[in-house]
């Protein structure tokens, strides 16, 4: 059997090694490492519960004929008020969390989502943008959840983001479509939380 | 020319249980409480400490330390040097592991 002997390098035992106990201390280093990861995504569906929230209401204003002037400019007022609600709960979660990731791939996502949208607004007609829309949030946010390390859900929303873009190049009426699909991203990050609730638990 | 057996690839100061513990959660989480690795590696203050210190001494990690909220508070992060040494030290036991499996098969 391989045998490894090695000074532990501040204390005056010695240590011994062979296989097995390698492979135990990798075991004992994953479970490590997935009590980290758990502690540190336990509370990422908190923020997700916003931007169902708007998506919800982006379905609802459009949806209903005499909001139509709402929905018209919704995302206008639901876009810096949905950012800023994710940063004053992500900061609240911060604070308390005894385990902190690097924020810059959330906020390289966030950047992305803001001003891929922006330029779709600025560059394409109405019955495009209410297609494109949902391709950058649906692929926007399956790089959340990947950040997450929740990858079903990013999985299923970069499939939904997909689909949005087939829907919209075989749909006439793509104003009819919006709301299915704002409703759709709703409901999809409604299970996500649900999941991500459940999964924190155990 | 000769291959070096896997244990020689082992780092001495990443090789210890607890460091190596230290290391597995830094590598997850950028920054994790003094607290919590106390917590999660069931140690003492004053042995999570000393473990700190020597992988502060490696510069494998940086220790902030602050208050938030009035509450002092330290933080431990893992380097670049010592994510580094982590994966190499993993690489190594992995090497090892399969390297006894070649010798036991037929």
């Amino acid at each position: 059997m391989t045998k490894l002997v090695r000074n532990d390098q501040d204390g005056t035992a010695m240590s011994t090694m062979d296989h097995q106990e390698a492979r135990g201390l990798l075991d004992e280093l994953t479970a490590i490492q997935s009590t980290t990861r758990a502690r540190l995504h336990a509370s990422g569906w908190q923020w997700l519960v916003i931007w169902a929230a708007a998506f919800f209401g982006a379905a609802i204003t459009a949806m209903v004929p005499a909001w139509r002037p709402v929905s018209d400019v919704y995302w206008m007022f639901a876009t810096p008020i949905g950012l800023l609600l994710t940063v004053m709960v992500s900061y609240r979660l911060d604070a308390r969390s005894p385990v902190r990731q690097r924020a810059l791939g959330y906020w390289i996502t966030a950047a992305g989502i803001t001003i891929s949208s922006l330029a779709a607004s600025a560059l394409l007609p109405d019955e495009a943008v209410v297609i494109v829309v949902w391709v950058i949030l649906g692929f926007g946010f399956a790089a959340f959840a990947w950040l997450e390390r929740v990858e079903p859900a990013a999985w299923l929303l970069a499939a939904m983001a997909i689909l949005s873009g087939v829907l919209g190049l075989v749909v006439e009426d793509t104003f009819q479509l919006y709301p299915a699909l704002a409703l759709s991203f709703s409901a999809a990050l409604a299970g996500i939380i649900t999941g991500m609730k459940i999964q924190s638990r155990r | 020319m000769s291959t070096s057996h896997p244990s020689q690839l082992l780092d001495d100061t990443v090789h210890q249980r607890v460091r190596l513990g230290i290391l597995a959660v830094l590598a997850e989480a950028d920054q994790a409480d003094f607290g919590y690795l106390k917590d999660t590696l069931d140690l003492s203050d004053g042995n999570l400490s000393r473990h700190l210190r020597v992988l502060e001494d490696a510069g494998y990690v940086r220790i902030e330390k602050g208050y938030e909220n009035r509450r002092p508070r330290t933080w431990v992060n893992a380097t670049k040097r010592g994510r580094k040494a982590l994966n190499e030290h993993l690489a190594a036991l992995q090497q090892l592991i399969d390297k006894v499996g070649e010798d036991r098969a037929p």
